[in-house]
């Protein structure tokens, strides 16, 4: 049998190019290497405030453990951005629920499924992808397809093969550590905590997300190889040893951990060649600050399904036809990604003492406004009072027209 | 390379990095194919848990 699209991958990405596909009445098969989706999370497990609003994507209920109205941002000597709303704009999910339900979401709405299906080469026709062969409980399979989606993650094995991302320069690259914890002493359950600093977090933060009253995700991602130690033993320094880390930590018992990586160096130059899309972490949809990248997979997937089956209902799957996916999703996210591109840069050079006399001037709207590529209203040259360090940065933030 | 498996937690990190694409991982471990792999060590730096030696035991 030969579908319309296969889809490798069963994550957020992909579920949501099937579920577009599906409704605009294409076929579809996902495939995922993993028997059971979503186990391991590899994920902070926040959706909706980084990129796409709550209202753009469609959180499985299920999966909703806790709104979140809000967030504090520490900086390195704990001067604390204070963001707070009345009403929920985002939610820790479980992420096993969370993929399992679009998966079967997308499965009840037709697309045929592959569990343990190990994608290992990609099926050339004319120079046209056709299909993909898989590795699928000891046996070689074939399937067959007018476009293959690569959604499948960081390690994009359909983007290796395809010559889209060979690999990821390391500095590209953040990886991760993360305890879920039990008996957490958080303040107020509906808001996450971040925490920056050369000495907390090398190009990356904490991170405290909390699932309940005393129960959160407490992890770190750190630039790879940017630290003068491993991931792991920067997070044990921040619950053994940091100030608000202890306290928050103190008689707090993991109950699991489990390790990432997450691609924040921006976009692949090209993400379709004929016959072939790469949608979510596989194209670098991520939001190269914050790492967020679960509701930009969802939105550029649906965009990408939707895509997908007018070319093929028009009879050319050629790059050229398909770039118009490209072209829609770079429109919606394509500044915001190279705005936070150079805003990452900047922040990689940031001194801790800078970064501390920042927070004293900014607010949490202000934090929100610039991760989103908006500029800042506010008058801040005034607030930074001759302060030569940080006129300069504010300066740098002008540069990226990310203050008026 | 040598990865410790008591240690990795397959977040597919050194993957991602190596420029020869030595390293597959699977659903629960990391298979490094050794006539690719010049033990460039760059999988060892991302590594978030220390679990790659790279070298001479």
């Amino acid at each position: 049998m030969k579908y319309d699209l296969v889809i490798v991958g069963a994550g957020p990405g992909g579920t949501s190019t099937a579920i577009s596909a599906l409704k605009a009445g294409g076929s579809v098969i996902i495939l995922d290497r993993k028997t059971n989706v979503g186990v391991p999370v590899q994920c902070g497990e926040a959706v909706g405030k980084t990129g796409p609003s709550l209202a753009e994507i469609d959180v499985p209920k299920r999966a909703i453990l806790n709104p979140i109205r809000g967030f504090k941002i520490f900086s390195p000597n704990l001067t604390p951005v204070v963001y707070a709303k009345s009403e929920a704009e985002g939610y820790i999910v479980d992420r096993r629920i969370f993929d399992k339900e679009l998966f079967a979401r997308a499965c009840e709405l037709g697309a045929d499924a592959m569990v343990g299906a190990n994608v290992v080469d990609l099926i050339y026709e004319d120079g046209k992808v056709s299909g993909v062969v898989a590795r699928y409980f000891g046996e070689k399979v074939e399937v067959r397809g007018e476009v293959v989606v690569g959604a499948d993650g960081v390690n994009s094995t359909v983007a290796r093969i395809s010559g889209l991302r060979k690999f990821i320069k390391p500095r590209d690259l953040d990886t991760s550590a993360q305890f879920e914890m039990v008996g957490v002493n958080i303040e107020d359950a509906s808001l996450m905590e971040f925490y920056l600093g050369r000495k907390v977090a090398p190009r990356g933060y904490v991170w405290v997300f909390p699932k309940g009253e005393n129960r959160a995700n407490v992890g770190i991602g750190i630039g790879a190889g940017m630290g003068e130690k491993t991931a792991y033993a920067y997070l044990m320094d921040f619950i053994k040893n940091n100030p608000r880390g202890k306290e928050v930590c103190r008689g707090a018992k993991p109950i699991e951990f489990r390790v990432g990586a997450i691609p924040l160096g921006g976009p692949n130059a090209k993400n379709v060649a004929d016959g072939l899309m790469l949608v979510g972490d596989a194209a670098g949809q991520v939001h190269p600050i914050t790492g967020g990248g679960i509701g930009y997979a969802m939105v550029c997937g649906s965009i990408a399904g939707r895509v997908a089956v007018e070319c093929i209902e028009g009879g050319d799957v050629s790059e050229r036809a398909l770039s118009k996916y490209e072209s829609l999703w770079r429109e919606k996210y394509g500044h915001e990604f190279s705005q936070m591109l150079a805003l990452r840069s900047l922040l990689e050079e940031t001194e801790d003492d800078v970064l501390d006399d920042l927070a004293k001037i900014l607010t949490g709207e202000n934090v929100v406004e610039l991760t989103a590529g908006k500029k800042i209203g506010v008058v801040l040259r005034a607030a930074a009072k001759g302060n030569v360090k940080l006129l300069r940065m504010l300066n740098e933030l002008r540069k990226l027209q990310l203050i008026q | 390379m040598r990865v410790n498996e008591e240690l990795c937690g397959v977040c597919s990190g050194c993957a991602c990095v190596c420029p020869r694409g030595a390293i597959s991982v699977s659903e629960r471990f990391v298979v490094v194919d050794h006539k690719l792999c010049n033990n460039c060590g760059v999988c060892a730096s991302v590594c978030p848990v220390g679990a790659i030696t790279v070298g001479d035991e």
